[in-house]
C-alpha cells in the first residue's frame, strides 16, 4: 500500500498543536508525547554517557594513568556503563520509536495503557537522575556489573544509591514491556492479523517479553546486594555462607537477555529500514518474524557464557557454548534475508539507508566475534580483555545506536513534520561508520594481543593503537553531534514534510505528519499485507 | 497496575476491549512478581541443596504452627475474595463491601502474627541484622534466616500493598464510585493480584518452614 497522494487532507490540528504549554506535556497520556519525553531524556543520558566514554579514551591515549586517578578511572567507566545500558540503550527504541510507531502501525489512537506509559517516563527520569545524583556525589567504582565481592565488601562509592537508581528504572522498562504486550494483543485494527503488523513489531513484542520476565530477576540480585551492605546478610559472601559465583549467576539471567532488549528493537528498526529503501516486501517475512521469538527465547539460556572462566562446571560451560552458538541461527537469518530483499530492487540512497548498511556491516563483525567468545578455548584467551569491549560494542553501539539514528532520520518527518538535511544526514552517517570502526577494530586487535579491560594504565606497546582508537572516538563523537544540531536546526528550518516522504509501506505513513492527536479519523480496516508494495517491486524515487 | 484505577478508555473501542487490556496487563505484573519471588526461591532451593544439614538446623527453630495459621489466614482470605467477586457479578454491594472487608481483615491479621513471629525470633536470637544468631552456630544457617528474612519481609509488602489497595476500593465502593457490575473490572484484577499474593505464600511456607524439619 503505496499511499500516492502526497497530502492527507486533515482538518483536525496535530499532536503537536493540539494543546500547548508545560502542563500538556508532562501530564500527556498521549504516546506519541511521551515518545518525545522519552527522546529528551535518552538524549540527555546518552550525552552524559558519551562525557564519561571522552574521559577513558583521554585517560588512554598515553601508556600512563596521567588523566584520571585509578579511581577516577574506575568510576568513569562504571558511569559509562551504568547510563548507556539503562539509561539510553534500554529505553530508546522501545520508548521513543516503540511508543510513537506502534500504535501508528496497528491502527491504534494511543497505547493500551496511557498512565502506565506516562509512569514509565517519570521512573525512568526520577531513576536517572537519583543515579546521577549518587555519580556526581562520588559515584561508584564497581563497573556496571555490581559483582560481588567487590560490590558488596570492597566498593567505597555509593553502590546503594546507584542500586536503586537502576532498581527504580527497572519498573520504567517492565511498564513499557507489559504496555507494547498489551496493546498488541488488544488494539491491532480490524483485519490487522499477527501476519500482517510490521516487523518492527514483531521484534519489539520480543523485546518486552524479555523486558517483563528477565527486570525481576535484576531487582531481586540487586536487593540481596544491598541487603548483603546494609544488614550483612551475606548471600553472595563465602564467609557468612553465601556464594559469589552465584551473583554472577542470577545478575547474567537478566543481563544476558538485556543484550537482547538493546539488540532486537534495533533489528526491527533495520526491517523497516530495508524494505522503505527497496521499496520491496521483505525477504522471507515469518523468519525473520519467528526469528525475533526465537532470539528472545534462546538469550534466556545463554548467561553462562559470561562466566567460562569464573569457576563454572566445565560441562555447563560446554553446554552454554552450544546454546551460544545456536543464537547465530536467527542473526544470520535475518542479516541474510535484509540483504536479499536488497536483490534486484532500486535502492534508494538516503540516510536511512546508509545507517541500515552501517547496521548490517557492524552487526555482521559483532556478531561473528561473538562466536569466537561464544567458544570456549578462544573465550579463555581473551576473556576480560579489550576483544570482548570490541565485539559488545559492535552490537551494542554499533548495531544498536545506527538503528536507533536510522529510525530517528527515517521517521523524524513522521514525529516532527519537518524534513532533515539529506546532504547532512549522509554526511553523519558516513562520519558514524568511519569513526565506529576507527575507534573500536584497533580494540580487537589490542585484546587478542592482550591488553586487559578496566585498567587506566597500560604497556607502552598498545600505545599506537589506543591512540587510533582515542582519535576515533573524536570523530565518533562529532558523528554523534552532528544529528543533534541538524535535527533541531530542520524544527525550526526545515521543510515542511508530507504524509509519506518516502513513499513507503505502512500505516504510519497514511496519517499526516506529524499525526493528530487520535492518529486516525476513523479505525483504519486492513486488507493488505504488510510491506504491501507493488509487485514489479523494483521503483525507485521519482 | 492495570485497571485499579479509572480507566483512560478513548483508546478503546468496547468495554470488552478494556478489559481484556486489564487483565493481560494485570497478569504480565503478576508474571513479574512470579519471576522475582521465583528468583528468591532459587535462591533458598540453592543452598538448601547445597548446605542440606545446616538448613535443617535453622528449620528445626521457626515457628511453623504460626507459619501454618498464617497459611490457614491467607487461604480463606482468598476463597472470601472470590466470594466478593461472584458478590461483585450480581451487583450485591452491601454484600461485597462486607465480603472485602472480612477479606482484608483476615490479612491485617496475617501481618499481625507475622509481627508477633518476628518478635519472638528476634528475642530467641534468630534474626539476622538485629541480634548475634546465637543458637545457630553455622553460617549457613544463618544464611538461611537471613533468607527468610528477605522473602517473608518482601511477601509481608506485597501483603499491606493488597491490604491499602483493598481499603481503597472499599472506600470507593462506599462512596458509591465504584458501579458493579460495569467496573467489575476493577475488583477482578485486584483479585488477580491478592490470590498471586497468597500463591507466592504456599511455595514459600514449605520451602522455608517445613522441608528439612526433623521429625
Amino acid at each position: 500500500m503505496i499511499s500516492e497522494t502526497s497530502h492527507v487532507a486533515s482538518t483536525e490540528p496535530s499532536y503537536l498543536e493540539v494543546e500547548h504549554g508545560l502542563k500538556s506535556w508532562l501530564l500527556t497520556t498521549d504516546h506519541k508525547r511521551i515518545a518525545i519525553l522519552f527522546m529528551i531524556a535518552v538524549t540527555f543520558f546518552f550525552f552524559v554517557g558519551s562525557l564519561a566514554a571522552g574521559a577513558i579514551r583521554i585517560e588512554l591515549i598515553t601508556p600512563q594513568g596521567d588523566f584520571l586517578t585509578p579511581d577516577g578511572y574506575n568510576r568513569s567507566f562504571t558511569l559509562h556503563g551504568v547510563i548507556m545500558v539503562w539509561f539510553f540503550l534500554i529505553p530508546s527504541i522501545p520508548s521513543v520509536l516503540g511508543n510513537f510507531l506502534i500504535p501508528l502501525m496497528i491502527g491504534a489512537k494511543d497505547m493500551a495503557l496511557p498512565r502506565m506509559n506516562l509512569a514509565s517516563w517519570y521512573l525512568l527520569a526520577g531513576g536517572g537522575l537519583f543515579t546521577m545524583t549518587a555519580l556526581i556525589a562520588g559515584g561508584v567504582d564497581t563497573g556496571w556489573t555490581f559483582y560481588t565481592p567487590l560490590s558488596t565488601m570492597f566498593s567505597h562509592g555509593h553502590v546503594v544509591a546507584v542500586i536503586a537508581g537502576v532498581f527504580i528504572t527497572g519498573f520504567s522498562s517492565i511498564f513499557t514491556g507489559i504496555n507494547i504486550i498489551v496493546t498488541v494483543h488488544t488494539l491491532r485494527a480490524p483485519g490487522m492479523t499477527w501476519f500482517r503488523l510490521p516487523l518492527f513489531v514483531w521484534s519489539l513484542y520480543a523485546t518486552s517479553v524479555i523486558l517483563v520476565l528477565a527486570t525481576p530477576v535484576l531487582a531481586i540480585t540487586l536487593l540481596l546486594v544491598v541487603a548483603e551492605r546494609f544488614f550483612g546478610i551475606g548471600v553472595f559472601d563465602p564467609r557468612l555462607g553465601g556464594d559469589p559465583l552465584l551473583f554472577q549467576h542470577l545478575f547474567w539471567f537478566y543481563s544476558h537477555p538485556a543484550v537482547y532488549i538493546m539488540l532486537l528493537p534495533g533489528m526491527g528498526v533495520i526491517s523497516e529500514l530495508v524494505t522503505a529503501s527497496a521499496h520491496k516486501r521483505i525477504f522471507g517475512y515469518s523468519f525473520v518474524a519467528f526469528s525475533s521469538v526465537a532470539i528472545a527465547i534462546l538469550g534466556f539460556m545463554v548467561w553462562g557464557h559470561h562466566m567460562f572462566v569464573a569457576g563454572q562446571s566445565m560441562y555447563a560451560s560446554m553446554l552454554f557454548s552450544l546454546l551460544s552458538f545456536l543464537i547465530a541461527i536467527p542473526s544470520a537469518i535475518k542479516s541474510y534475508n535484509w540483504t536479499a530483499t536488497y536483490f534486484k530492487s532500486r535502492l534508494t540512497i538516503n540516510a536511512p539507508f546508509l545507517y541500515t548498511l552501517t547496521f548490517i556491516t557492524l552487526f555482521l563483525l559483532g556478531g561473528t566475534s561473538g562466536l569466537f567468545v561464544a567458544l570456549l578455548a578462544a573465550d579463555v584467551h581473551v576473556h576480560d580483555t579489550y576483544f570482548v569491549v570490541a565485539h559488545f560494542h559492535y552490537i551494542m553501539v554499533g548495531a544498536a545506536v545506527s538503528a536507533y539514528f536510522g529510525g530517528l532520520h527515517f521517521w523524524w518527518p513522521k514525529i516532527t513534520g519537518k524534513m532533515y538535511p539529506e546532504l547532512w544526514g549522509r554526511v553523519a552517517a558516513v562520519t558514524m561508520f568511519i569513526g565506529f570502526n576507527l575507534t573500536f577494530f584497533p580494540q580487537f586487535i589490542l585484546g587478542y594481543l592482550g591488553m586487559p579491560r578496566r585498567y587506566h594504565s597500560y604497556s607502552p606497546e598498545y600505545q599506537f593503537l589506543n591512540d587510533v582508537s582515542s582519535s576515533g572516538a573524536a570523530v565518533l563523537a562529532v558523528a554523534y553531534a552532528l544529528p543533534f544540531f541538524y535535527l533541531t536546526w530542520s524544527l525550526f528550518k526545515g521543510p515542511q514534510a508530507i504524509a509519506n516522504p518516502w513513499q513507503a509501506a505502512g500505516l504510519e505513513w497514511s496519517v499526516p505528519s506529524p499525526p493528530p492527536k487520535h492518529n486516525f479519523p476513523n479505525v483504519p480496516v486492513v486488507d493488505f499485507e504488510a510491506y504491501d508494495y507493488p509487485p514489479e517491486a523494483t521503483r525507485g524515487r521519482n | 497496575m492495570a485497571g485499579i484505577k479509572a480507566p483512560v478508555s478513548e483508546q478503546f473501542h468496547s468495554a470488552g476491549q478494556r478489559r481484556e487490556g486489564a487483565y493481560l496487563g494485570m497478569w504480565l505484573f503478576l508474571s513479574t512478581e512470579f519471576m522475582m519471588f521465583g528468583g528468591l526461591l532459587c535462591i533458598i532451593w540453592y543452598y538448601r541443596l547445597a548446605h542440606e544439614m545446616q538448613v535443617s538446623k535453622a528449620v528445626e527453630h521457626l515457628h511453623y504452627g504460626l507459619g501454618g495459621f498464617n497459611s490457614a489466614l491467607l487461604l480463606t482470605s482468598s476463597f472470601i475474595m472470590s466470594l466478593a467477586i461472584q458478590a461483585a457479578r450480581k451487583a450485591k454491594m452491601a454484600h461485597l463491601r462486607s465480603l472485602l472487608l472480612v477479606s482484608v481483615g483476615l490479612a491485617c491479621a496475617f501481618l499481625a502474627l507475622k509481627g508477633y513471629e518476628y518478635h519472638s525470633e528476634y528475642q530467641e536470637g534468630l534474626l539476622p541484622v538485629l541480634t548475634s544468631q546465637a543458637p545457630l552456630k553455622e553460617p549457613a544457617a544463618r544464611l538461611f534466616m537471613g533468607l527468610y528474612l528477605i522473602s517473608t519481609a518482601l511477601h509481608a509488602m506485597h501483603i499491606l500493598v493488597a491490604i491499602l489497595l483493598g481499603a481503597g476500593i472499599w472506600l470507593r465502593l462506599r462512596l458509591g464510585r465504584l458501579p458493579m457490575p460495569e467496573r467489575l473490572t476493577v475488583i477482578e484484577t485486584f483479585a488477580f493480584y491478592w490470590h498471586a499474593v497468597d500463591v507466592i505464600w504456599i511455595f514459600l511456607f514449605p520451602s522455608l518452614y517445613l522441608i528439612g524439619r526433623p521429625v
